[in-house]
């Protein structure tokens, strides 16, 4: 057993929050969205990253760009749904800009700014980073973002960008508030120990009326765990994002005969991608990416997606099942979120720092690097 | 031609509920109930249904809103294509304007208000208190849930469900396959294949590409 490097401060303070804004949320690859969602000239989406407004649209249906989602005249927000397909103009005094770079194209009468020439040519949108693996779309808001290398090994790219190969053409999306640092969530979902205490229920529906057909709550195959004594600073950024595997032993559904299946059906698939998704498949049938993005220490936005393995006839209509997957979904998160809320409330100054054991190891590595990169030492605590 | 027995075909509890209702509309015809067990939650075993004679007897296929009324649909499909006649179960304790159009194995509960012009298209499921206002068009394998209230001319596209306690304001479209389960009013029209369900802070939005 050890202690977590991380004390009640990184889930509680505004000062901390704000610092993870500046390490974390705005200086490294997040997921943003899905690129099959931008297939046709000008369709876009938006998010907001580090508490920066993006919109991440494409000029063609092919090439993906992403810009800081405000006008140069007064900052407004040129796309105000969070999907569409509009080219980038503003709502609020019609200026235009071009989806290849950015760059202002035209304004609504231009004699009432007297603009000249250079003035003109020298306004924009702020521009980012973009990196798209497979079905997945990454942003970068900084000024010179890392390698994309450095933050998930080839092997985790090529391992996400074949599963979601897999992903039919019809996903669904939505969106909701909870009220639990996001990093909680992060960590609710590395362990895979609360399972049967919070979930039982849930999970169990979906098993085999076999009586010995249960969620195997062992260590995940394909993980070695860590036992090591490694100094937190040893942590590097690639190892936080991983690959886990579990066993479920599943009663077929309605579905399993109608998909090409990822994997095999006895496997729950787990991709944990740093900072804030866990991508995951049940019996590679459907898949889900779960994203928390942090709004307060307080309070996380919880984003899903879910898409089922794409249908081997386009006859099949998924439509139902879509919204069945995203209320059963809820139910299960809605179940984490009581002890989460509970968990978030109850940390306080003269919380211990929580005591993790072998099966946390990925859990306290999070935190070791965390610790090592975001908190300054004051913070850091002991 | 009004056959003599009429089978009340479908999932439990929803064949005594109509067959209650049958008996009471028709007391001189022989009202025979069929429980079809599930081969997973979504899927009738069809199995039973095979000794029943679509020359003898009509039918009604009883069945909830699961998977967006596509079960039900399924079932009615199944029995159509077979060749039976279907009958609607309308408690007697429903109002009805005389010009309602009401379709094929339609179940409208007691207390139902269904106003002059309506249109109530085959299969759709009408639960007790709900109120349809004149001139509103209900799709078909449509369900409304108790004292929903759908407004004036509004049109509710087929294989939606409508919640509980919901409100659709005058002129409202509602999509084909949408769900509004979050009790309020709805005063914008909603896009096909939008669901609002508890807990989501907004629709929950499925798109194809």
């Amino acid at each position: 057993m050890r202690r977590s490097s991380l004390d009640y401060r990184a889930y509680k303070s505004d000062a901390v929050m704000r610092r993870e804004m500046e390490i974390i949320f705005r200086n490294k690859w997040i997921f943003a969205g899905l690129a099959c969602t931008l297939k046709k000239r000008n369709a876009f989406f938006t998010r907001v990253i580090g508490g920066v407004f993006i919109v991440v649209t494409t000029p063609d249906g092919t090439t993906i760009k992403a810009f800081e989602n405000a006008c140069a005249h007064r900052q407004m927000p040129i796309q105000t749904e969070s999907f569409g397909n509009r080219g980038l103009v503003c709502p609020y005094h019609a200026w235009s800009y071009a989806c290849e770079d950015g760059r202002l194209k035209g304004l609504s009468n231009p004699h009432l700014y007297e603009m000249r020439v250079h003035e003109k040519d020298a306004i924009g949108l702020r521009e980012f980073a973009v990196q798209v693996v497979g079905e997945l779309v990454f942003v970068n808001l900084a000024n010179e973002p890392i390698p994309f290398e450095s933050q998930f090994s080839n092997e985790f790219v090529e391992k996400i960008r074949d599963a979601s190969s897999y992903f039919d053409k019809t996903y669904a999306y939505s969106k909701f508030r909870a009220g639990y640092n996001w990093k909680l969530n992060f960590e609710n979902v590395m362990d895979y120990n609360h399972v049967p205490f919070i979930h039982s229920n849930s999970f169990k529906k979906l098993l085999k009326e076999d009586p010995n057909a249960q969620v195997r709550y062992e260590h995940p195959v394909d993980v070695e765990w860590d036992k090591s004594n490694r100094p937190p600073s040893d942590v590097t950024l690639s190892e936080l994002s991983f690959t886990a595997v579990g066993e479920i032993n599943l009663k077929p559904r309605w579905y399993s005969d109608l998909i090409r299946r990822y994997g095999t059906s006895d496997a729950y698939y787990n991709w944990f991608i740093f900072p804030n998704v866990n991508f995951c498949s049940v019996a590679g049938e459907h898949f889900l990416i779960q994203q928390y993005m942090p709004v307060t220490p307080d309070i996380l936005e919880y984003h899903l997606w879910v898409m089922p393995a794409e249908r081997l006839s386009l006859r099949t209509n998924f439509t139902a099942l879509l919204r069945g997957l995203m209320i059963s979904e809820k139910q299960i998160i809605d179940e984490d979120s009581v002890f989460m809320e509970q968990l978030q409330a109850s940390l306080n100054p003269t919380s211990k720092k929580a005591l993790h054991g072998a099966y946390e190891h990925m859990v306290y590595r999070f935190g070791d690097w965390y610790s090592t990169h975001v908190l300054n030492d004051e913070e850091a605590g002991q | 031609m009004s056959h003599q027995i009429i089978h009340v075909v479908g999932l439990a509890p929803h064949v005594m509920r109509a067959a209650v209702i049958l008996r009471e509309l028709h007391p001189d015809r022989d009202i025979q109930t069929l429980e079809l067990p599930l081969l997973d939650e979504f899927t009738p075993d069809m199995k039973p249904t095979e000794t029943l004679d679509r020359a003898t007897s009509a039918v009604f296929a009883a069945c909830d809103e699961r998977a967006l009324n596509f079960t039900r649909f399924g079932l009615f499909f199944q029995l159509k294509a077979r060749g039976f006649q279907f009958v609607t179960c309308i408690s007697p304790r429903a109002s009805m304007a005389p010009n309602v159009k009401i379709g094929q194995n339609v179940f409208v509960a007691s207390g139902v208000d269904i106003g002059s012009g309506a249109t109530v298209e085959y299969n759709s499921i009408l639960r007790g208190g709900v109120r349809i206002a004149d001139g509103a068009r209900i799709g078909h394998s449509v369900y409304v849930g108790a004292s929903a209230n759908i407004g004036v001319e509004c049109t509710i596209g087929d294989n939606s469900v409508i919640g509980p306690g919901v409100l659709i304001g005058d002129g409202v479209k509602v999509g084909k396959n949408c769900s509004l389960m979050v009790p309020g009013l709805y005063t914008k029209d909603v896009t096909e294949k939008t669901f609002y369900e508890a807990g989501y802070d907004g629709p929950i939005r499925i798109e194809r590409y």
